[in-house]
């Protein structure tokens, strides 16, 4: 207590005007939208959907065979190109699943983050209209 | 600063502090308690259980941001400050929590708060002090009147010298060491440190505070760390053949510890040059063992996933081949690694570390550098191999065309700075790994004793050796500290020398050396003493660090004790007369010896490999002597003017021996007919002037140069024997006869008097010294205890009397 009654008698009520309001309305809210575009980076990062694009067709883990030198040995080059076709098939479902659990994952980044923003910024708010809610209440009972 | 003020009240952390304290003292949890109980009370009341949600809900949201408010904002180090004026807005929160516990803001109460925080502590800690001994030895007088302006417009000034955004206790805590005056400095020399030993802490404090304040595992960076990449693989085949002899270095390479410190950053620069190139990627990484390879590949592959990461492009699987495995599992190792990198050539781009090229070079089951070169030629496998120097010019001598095949680059030593910081953030993973602590002083021992005692190995991989060795020693005496004995302790073992503290028992044995030397060297008082002196100089490790212990130049005529002394001083300073390397200079007296020392430029040679360096190298702890050093070549006295002022020798190959833990005693006849014509002319003269003569006179013959002589950290005059010095040793060749005899066969042998005058009359020659003695002694008393034990029953327990009159006959 000593250091409360050293303390100026207006410093903490100004600081809290002074600091507390900027900082909540904007400092927060600033820090919550960079932590976000820093987590949309790293999934985007990890699940690397420019590459996967990039590869989307590309024959799973390499997996292809080279057809041979006559073409005329037409089952040879069936089979090869089955081959091929279902290397890159696998490759492109995988892919393509992948890019649709990164999408998912980047919608549920924004929904959360939404979230926490809005809460966050009208908290003040909806304490003072809970607490109306309460005495309103006591006034009816 | 204009204007400057000191007003602690004055500030957002003070207001923080002032804040926190209404907010979460315990008068203010009683008040939220009964808020909560009047809550749950009225909501019972009215049967209204959104009263109590949401008064529960608003009293926690509101503490919360009230409390995140005061520690990311008010509390935060890098807060905006209120006026630019007020030097206690430069304090960090941590400081004027502290200041406020204090009644007044003097000098005394600024030191006793930065000691108090949690970064004076940490720095207090590394120097090696405690706080409670600090205050007590720091005689700093608290109540002195500094004024406390003047005072932290100086640590404003280093906290901006330093880069620190705020004041904090390490700041104050290096301010009183560095400019405490009297006090200070009698501190620091009480506790053997130096300011620059103090300016290395703070740095290491700094340092440690990064460590401290990483980023947390939930943080996106640290995130893409752990997790990885997804999908960057999927275009990379298979590789079973070749992953049953690899590791793949780059699987969990995020994952892996990273390291602050980056030593050999242009040996980095220059593999990645290589790696880049179209063709010819291959490289080949030579450094001795120690010097960080391994981990300079480790850095390569970061840097190359780093790269492909932001290129986007498919990744570089980077494998560590276990040549061992490959060549003692494989019936065929060659066709083995021809068919696994056949197939991982078609899987995708590779690099192949080769940790071991000379067991795959020297494996006989096959040419399995052929297969290797086979491939060095493709785009899709770059091979980094790594070898030592030794084992590299030894396979280059086999096969000559190894040294095309690769971009050669060269891993030196670490330096001394560089190995001083990868200690300190080593220190940080020890801390982790088993909560041992350890100070500065600690760490400087860690550096000095294995850069002296540890050659084999280089910086910064054997002062690593040494301090997880220290740790393990801590830990087995079960203390929390690692101390500089635990140090010493690693040290000594890994030397195989007893490197400890100079104990009370040592101490005796190093000041009785001249003692124990002269009980065996007769009529040498004077060499003994200052040969003595010079290696009790080194063993308190007052000498220059880059020569060797001692080196001296034992200058007289023939037997009077040069080699016996080196034969002694080797059992009495390494403790064992095993740990002599004796050279003859004789066999070096042509211009081609020199490639008996220090190797033939030519691998092909059979003398390659220089002699006295791998004898060094097996031995660093020896006394080399140099006998008869006037008869060596000139070029090879060259080659030990290097050794003896450097105290290494660089061989033809570029390797570097170390011959810092070596004692060079070098012998000469030279001048022996001056000392004796001289010690006739001028009995009783002062040794310094016969010393400046005799040397003189060796210069003037051209016998050795006056940069040689110099070299020498004493030059050693044996005079020659006088009649009562030769009766002594002759005295201890009998003993040593008589002795053996007692010993080996139990038979004493007794001699009548006026024996040994005898043997002194006939043996004494001041030309030749105790040799003429020795070979008087075998003609005389050898030889009649033969016959006499030839034509006698002579049995266990017996004694032969030798007479005057026996030896008397035989002569």
């Amino acid at each position: 207590m000593r250091v409360l009654l050293r303390t100026p008698p207006l410093l903490i009520p100004t600081m809290l005007l002074a600091e507390f309001l900027p900082w909540y309305f904007l400092h927060v809210p600033k820090v919550i939208i960079r932590t976000y575009v820093g987590y949309v980076r790293a999934f985007a990062k990890i699940f690397s959907i420019l590459f996967l694009l990039r590869t989307l067709i590309s024959p799973w883990k390499s997996i292809a065979d080279r057809y041979p030198e006559n073409m005329l040995q037409l089952l040879q080059v069936f089979k090869v190109w089955t081959l091929n076709c279902t290397a890159r098939g696998v490759g492109l479902v995988i892919r393509t699943a992948t890019i649709l659990v990164a999408l998912i994952i980047q919608v549920l980044l924004l929904a959360v983050f939404v979230t926490v923003l809005c809460i966050w910024v009208a908290f003040p708010l909806l304490a003072l209209l809970g607490i109306e809610y309460v005495f309103f209440s006591f006034q009816t009972t | 600063m204009t204007n400057a003020r000191f007003h602690l009240e004055a500030t957002q952390a003070y207001a923080g502090v002032a804040l926190h304290r209404l907010l979460f003292s315990i008068p203010s949890w009683l008040v939220y308690i009964a808020v909560l109980v009047s809550g749950i009370h009225f909501s019972l009341k009215y049967e209204s259980p959104e009263l109590l949600a949401v008064t529960v809900i608003t009293v926690t949201f509101a503490l919360f941001a009230l409390y995140f408010f005061i520690v990311s904002h008010l509390w935060h180090k890098n807060r905006s400050h209120l006026t630019s004026e007020n030097l206690a807005d430069r304090l960090s929160a941590d400081m004027v929590r502290m200041l406020t516990k204090e009644a007044e803001v003097t000098a005394g109460s600024l030191l006793h708060a930065a000691l108090a925080t949690r970064r004076g502590a940490t720095f207090l800690q590394l120097l090696g002090v405690e706080r409670k001994s600090f205050l007590q030895d720091f005689e700093y007088d608290v109540h002195k009147e500094e004024g406390i302006i003047a005072l932290l417009e100086r640590a404003d000034k280093l906290r901006g010298e330093e880069g620190e955004t705020c004041i904090d206790g390490n700041i104050i805590v290096f301010l009183f060491l560095a400019e405490g005056g009297e006090e200070a400095t009698a501190f620091l020399n009480e506790q053997d440190l130096a300011l620059k030993d103090v300016k290395h802490v703070l740095s290491w404090e700094q340092f440690h505070e990064t460590w401290d304040l990483a980023v947390h595992s939930w943080h996106p960076e640290r995130l893409v760390e752990r997790i990885g990449t997804i999908g960057h693989g999927w275009v990379q085949g298979y590789t079973d053949e070749l992953d049953a002899y690899c590791t793949d270095l780059t699987k969990g390479l995020s994952e892996q510890s990273s390291s602050e410190i980056v030593i050999h950053k242009q040996e980095i620069e220059q593999v990645l040059q290589v790696l880049s190139r179209s063709a010819d990627q291959n490289v080949l990484l030579l450094g001795r063992s120690g010097v960080g390879k391994r981990t300079l590949v480790q850095n390569v592959a970061k840097a190359i996933r780093t790269h492909e990461d932001k290129q986007t492009l498919p990744y570089t699987r980077v494998l560590l081949l276990h040549s061992e495995l490959l060549v003692s599992s494989a019936a065929q190792p060659d066709t083995v690694l021809l068919q696994a990198l056949n197939r991982a050539s078609r899987a995708g781009r590779f690099m192949l570390v080769v940790d071991n090229l000379s067991v795959l070079v020297q494996c006989r089951k096959g040419d399995v550098l052929a297969v290797l070169a086979k491939f060095l030629k493709s785009p899709k496998l770059s091979l980094l191999a790594v070898a030592n120097p030794q084992d590299y010019h030894v396979l280059r001598s086999k096969d000559p065309a190894l040294g095309e095949l690769f971009e050669t680059v060269t891993v030196d030593d670490a330096a001394r700075d560089e190995t001083l910081l990868v200690l300190m953030e080593h220190a940080f993973h020890i801390w982790d790994r088993t909560r041992l602590r350890l100070s500065y002083k600690t760490l400087m021992a860690v550096l000095d004793l294995s850069d002296r005692y540890v050659g084999s190995e280089g910086f910064p991989g054997k002062a690593i050796v040494v301090l997880n060795d220290a740790a393990l020693a801590a830990k087995r005496r079960g203390g929390v500290i690692i101390t500089e004995e635990d140090v010493r302790t690693a040290v000594s073992v890994k030397a195989h020398m007893d490197v400890s503290e100079i104990s009370e028992d040592e101490r005796g044995r190093l000041l009785k050396l001249e003692e124990k030397i002269k009980t065996r060297i007769i009529g040498q008082d004077d060499a003994l003493a200052a040969l003595a002196n010079a290696l009790k100089r080194a063993r308190l490790e007052l000498t220059n660090r880059a020569r060797p212990i001692g080196t001296f130049l034992f200058l007289g005529p023939t037997g009077v004790g040069k080699t016996q002394t080196a034969k002694e001083l080797a059992a009495a300073y390494f403790g064992d007369e095993e740990a002599l390397i004796r050279l003859d200079m004789n066999e070096f007296s042509n211009a081609d010896s020199v490639k008996l020392l220090v190797g033939a430029p030519d691998v092909s040679d059979e003398l390659a490999e220089g002699q006295l360096a791998r004898r060094v190298q097996d031995k660093p702890f020896s006394l080399i002597l140099l006998d008869e050093i006037e008869k060596a070549h000139p070029a090879v006295i060259n080659v030990f003017l290097q050794v003896l002022d450097e105290g290494h020798l660089t061989d033809s190959t570029g390797i570097k021996t170390d011959f810092r833990n070596t004692i060079i005693i070098a012998t000469s006849n030279a001048g022996a007919l001056f000392i004796r014509d001289f010690l006739r002319a001028h009995e009783g003269e002062k040794e310094t002037d016969f010393k400046q003569s005799l040397i003189d006179s060796i210069i003037k013959e051209k016998t050795f140069t006056p940069e040689f002589i110099n070299r020498f950290d004493e030059v050693v005059l044996y005079r020659p024997l006088s009649v009562e010095d030769a009766k002594r040793v002759s005295l201890l060749m009998l003993d040593e006869i008589v002795g053996d005899l007692k010993d080996k066969k139990g038979i004493a042998v007794e001699l009548e008097e006026g024996v040994v005058e005898m043997i002194v009359e006939q043996g004494y020659s001041r030309e030749f010294g105790a040799r003429e003695m020795r070979r008087t002694i075998v003609d005389l008393v050898e030889n009649y205890l033969a016959d006499y034990m030839l034509k006698n029953d002579v049995k266990r327990g017996d004694t032969i009397r030798i007479r005057k009159v026996d030896l008397g006959t035989d002569t």
